[in-house]
């Protein structure tokens, strides 16, 4: 049996209500268009439908998908534009039962989607008779209501597809953004390297680092590469500390920095400093350093940043400038050179130093013409004025000597060299300098004198060079040698040098070489007549400033007379040293004889007295008895006089003998000799009474033995002089004498003698008074004089008979010798 | 006293010698004393010769010597005996007239022992001569080679 119609309707229906169900799935993700198309396919197809029309609205508000498939409804846009103005009202389906416009009937429905067809509307038409079934709105309705989700969804896709698209784009965008900034930054990093680069290489050019530190902690926070070089530190040891930095700082300059920058900090203001350190290999650097304070928002002072400048060079520039300077005026005030400046139109004067003071102006002083001309001589005056003048109306350089007469009536003789400057009429200006040439006026005034003294001289003065090529002759060469100037000047000294002294040129030439003068050298020279005369050269070397030999200046002196007179002296002399031969070779043999005489005195002439002596004695004894009183008298008498001839004879020859006696000379204490020559006469002078008294007497010069005798003789003759006398008084003392002498006195209060006698005192045998009242040979003064002579001393007397007598002796001091 | 107290005067002048021996005989040395007149005489006594070629062997206990001789003086007597290995220990004392300061220095320089200046004074000149003939003659040692008492 066959299916019921109902059924298989049922199951088409469900089979297509399938389908239709599946449309979605497939539509998800469509465009609205490709989903309404879909739709209206899905219908034709599907539904047998002849024409489809559907209509996709976006709730968005966006504009509507229409979609048509088939031409059954000919007349829909008409309807559609009827049913269309009241959209609003069309809210159900409808059934339209003749679309027109067909071959045949065609009915057509309208199924709108969503609530007032808000989402579009399907309307189709089928020529199908039964058409609309109820499936057929149905499937329809399900249809269309696919589509509208359909197409919501699809919206919504599209939505978020359009979302994320426009995130895409967006985020395009930003990145693109990002890498356009990244290459701004990029380009800007770059400047900022160039920058600092720069900044780095200028620091490097100028020699200035800059720093910056932190005021509370001392801590340094910038330190550019520039700092390190100056400063010298090793980038690699990284930010010096506070203490290292000061470290550098020259040990002279370190309080003054620190109590600056204490100032600036306690001032909250910046500072400039100059300073100098020292590098690790102990070279010195000049800093100057500036720097300012920076604070926070509160107002205090947090860090300070600054520059520090090696102005090293800048100080040597300085010192370099100071010094030129310095130089300049010290050349100017060396050389008596000032310099000066002079525009003729406004009369402005600069003056250096050293014109200031070659006039004798202060240097505040503000010059004029005037006072320039004030200080001229006045003789000179008008001849100043006149060139002056002349000048300053044409312009033309000028060079002028004239005096100054300073106030204290010195003369300085000026020498101006004045150069125009400028040059257009009325606007003259002149540098120059001003010369003091006072000492080189005096010095050409010398010069000339000096060459008026050697021209008037009567000695010869010749100039030559080394070569012996004479340069110079004046008139005493003339009359000495009898050559005229022009004769000689020009030509070798060898012209005047006989031919066997021609050695002697070289000689002398090589001693001056070495700097040496020759003075008083003898020689012979050879006049122009051929005529040879003694001469006496004085011979200098003539040296330039460097102290370079350049050539002799000779003195040559016409000896010949002299010569002449000393080859007299010479003569004499000779003649004279024969005669003293001859004399001396006599006194030698008279005092040989002389010698033999006193040899032969002292053996032959005692003996007979001994003899003499001897023999009475022994008669004497021999005769005891014998003889008489008378011839016994004779006896003694004899006796006595052999005595006396003996003590002559010993005495004679003692006093020969001084004349004879080596001499030993050395300083003695005249003291201690007469006080021991005192204690050696005192046992002779048992039941005397004698009063001594001995000063202090000084030391001599002489022979210790010798002056021994003159006291010995001296003192005894005081003691046998006193000898009368009740009490003897004997004083010994010294006194002033020459300034080169001792003088000592020995004085008694015995018999003394008459003046009138003095000069017989010192006498050989010259006796004052008789044998019998005071014994004595004669010889005792004669000794004592002939010592105090050879001494080169004195020896005098005073006194008055009965009065007593003074011995004075006068000796050479110590140090004074000739005996 | 084991040696003879024997004296060799050299002296020319007899008068000399006289008072010299009247000296001595005081002391009774003058029986000793061998007088030489000269030098010559002198070095013939001590040399064995001439008149004293018989004498008795041994040198004198001292000579007095005076400087100024005939013949051969004083000095070179002097020398003769300071040169010989015999003679030149005996004592040998100038006895003369002078004091001549260069005959002083010469006669030690020859090594005498004493020298003695004759004084003027007789009694003075007796004593010297004495007390020289008692110190040479009697107290002295003499040296080696003396004539000895027989």
């Amino acid at each position: 049996m066959a299916p019921p119609v109902e059924i298989i309707r049922l199951r088409t229906t469900l089979r297509d209500l399938v389908a239709l169900s599946a449309i979605p799935a497939a539509w998800v993700g469509r465009e609205p268009s490709a989903i309404a198309a879909g739709l209206a396919d899905v219908l034709v197809g599907s539904l047998d439908l002849d024409f489809a029309f559907v209509r996709l609205c976006d709730p968005n508000g966006d504009a509507a998908v229409e979609v048509t498939r088939g031409n059954a409804w000919k007349a829909f846009p008409e309807w559609r534009e009827r049913h269309l103005a009241a959209a609003g009202q069309f809210s159900r389906k409808e059934i339209i039962p003749e679309v027109g416009g067909g071959e045949g009937t065609c009915c057509g429905i309208v199924i709108p989607i969503g609530i007032n067809a808000e989402g579009g509307l399907v309307a189709v038409a089928c020529e199908r008779p039964d058409f609309p079934t109820e499936i057929d709105q149905l499937l329809l309705s399900v249809a269309a209501n696919h589509a509208a989700t359909a197409f919501q969804n699809s919206r919504l896709i599209q939505e978020r597809h359009s979302a994320a698209q426009a995130l895409r784009a967006s985020e395009q965008k930003l990145r693109q953004a990002r890498d356009e900034l990244e290459l701004k930054v990029a380009e800007r990093t770059a400047e900022l390297r160039r920058s600092e680069a720069y900044l780095t290489e200028a620091q490097k050019l100028t020699h200035t680092g800059s720093v910056g530190w932190r005021v509370t902690t001392n801590q340094i926070i910038h330190w550019s590469d520039e700092c390190f070089r100056l400063f010298g530190f090793e980038p690699q040891g990284g930010l010096p500390s506070w203490e290292e930095w000061a470290q550098r700082v020259h040990p002279e300059d370190r309080d003054k920095r620190r109590q600056r920058i204490e100032r600036a900090v306690s001032q909250r203001t910046g500072y400039e400093l100059d300073y100098r350190i020292i590098l690790p290999d102990k070279r010195l650097r000049h800093i100057h350093s500036v720097a300012h304070p920076v604070f926070n928002p509160a107002g205090e002072v947090v860090e300070y940043v600054g520059i520090a400048i090696d102005v090293t060079e800048r100080k040597r520039a300085e010192e370099a400038i100071r010094r030129s300077e310095s130089y300049l005026s010290e050349a100017q005030r060396l050389s008596h050179t000032g310099s000066f400046g002079w525009n003729v139109a406004t009369n402005e004067h600069i003056w250096s130093e050293e014109t200031f003071r070659i006039w004798g102006y202060d240097a505040s002083t503000k010059i004029t013409l005037q006072l320039v001309l004030d200080r001229i001589h006045p003789e000179d005056i008008p001849r100043a004025q006149q060139v002056i003048a002349r000048a300053a109306e044409s312009g033309q350089d000028f060079d002028l000597e004239y005096r100054l007469l300073l106030p204290g009536g010195s003369v300085k003789h000026i020498h101006i060299v004045a150069h125009a400057v400028g040059g257009d009429s009325g606007n003259i200006e002149f540098v120059g300098a001003a010369m003091d040439v006072t000492e080189r006026k005096r010095s050409e005034e010398a010069s000339l004198q000096l060459a008026a003294i050697v021209e008037s001289s009567s000695d010869a003065i010749i100039g030559k060079t080394l070569d012996g090529i004479v340069t110079s002759w004046n008139k005493g060469a003339e009359q000495i040698f009898g050559y005229a100037a022009a004769e000689v000047v020009g030509k070798s000294v060898a012209m005047l040098i006989p031919t066997d002294r021609l050695d002697e040129e070289p000689r002398i030439i090589e001693r001056l070489r070495d700097g040496e003068r020759i003075e008083h050298f003898e020689t012979v020279r050879r006049r122009k007549d051929g005529q040879d005369i003694h001469v006496s050269l004085n011979i200098s070397p003539i040296k330039d400033a460097m102290g370079k030999t350049i050539g002799v200046s000779k003195i040559a002196r016409d000896i010949t007379e002299r010569k002449r007179a000393e080859e007299e002296i010479r003569k004499l002399n000779a003649e004279l040293e024969q005669r003293v031969i001859e004399r001396t070779a006599q006194l030698v043999a008279i005092n040989k004889e002389l010698e033999a005489f006193t040899y032969s005195v002292s053996h032959d002439l005692r003996a007979p007295v001994r003899h003499i002596a001897g023999f009475t004695v022994l008669l004497q004894k021999h005769s005891e008895g014998v003889l008489d009183d008378t011839s016994r008298d004779h006896i003694s008498m004899i006796l006595d006089s052999a005595r006396r001839m003996g003590a002559l004879v010993d005495d004679l020859l003692a006093y020969s003998r001084i004349g004879r006696a080596e001499t030993r000379e050395t300083t003695v204490h005249l003291e201690q000799l007469i006080k021991s020559v005192v204690g050696e006469i005192t046992p002779d002078t048992q039941g005397r009474n004698i009063v001594w008294r001995i000063g202090a007497l000084p030391i001599c010069r002489g022979d210790p033995s010798m002056l021994r005798l003159v006291f010995a003789n001296l003192v005894s003759n005081a003691v046998k002089f006193t000898r009368t006398r009740a009490q003897a008084r004997i004083e010994i003392d010294s006194m002033n004498g020459k300034p080169d002498e001792v003088v000592v006195f020995v004085k008694d209060n015995g018999v003394g003698f008459n003046m009138k006698y003095k000069n017989k005192l010192f006498g050989v045998f010259q006796r004052l008074h008789s044998q019998e009242a005071f014994e004595g040979t004669g010889i005792g003064l004669a000794t004592v004089q002939r010592i105090v002579h050879r001494h080169g001393g004195r020896v005098w007397a005073e006194g008055s008979i009965e009065n007593g007598a003074t011995f004075y002796v006068a000796l050479p001091k110590p140090g004074k010798v000739n005996i | 006293m084991s040696y003879l107290k024997r004296i060799l005067l050299v002296e020319d002048d007899p008068k000399d010698v006289k008072l010299t021996l009247t000296g001595l005989a005081e002391y009774n040395l003058a029986n000793e004393v061998v007088v030489a007149r000269d030098g010559e005489e002198a070095l013939d006594y001590l040399y064995h010769r001439g008149n004293h070629q018989t004498r008795s062997n041994g040198n004198p206990a001292v000579i007095l010597l005076d400087l100024k001789l005939p013949k051969i003086n004083g000095f070179e007597v002097l020398q003769q005996i300071r040169g010989d290995e015999n003679l030149k220990m005996i004592p040998v004392v100038v006895l003369t007239s002078s004091n001549e300061e260069r005959d002083l220095a010469q006669s030690y320089k020859l090594g005498i022992n004493a020298y003695v200046v004759k004084p003027v004074d007789f009694h003075q000149f007796v004593n010297a001569v004495k007390e020289l003939g008692v110190f040479w003659a009697v107290i002295n040692e003499p040296p080696p080679g003396t004539v000895k008492r027989t």
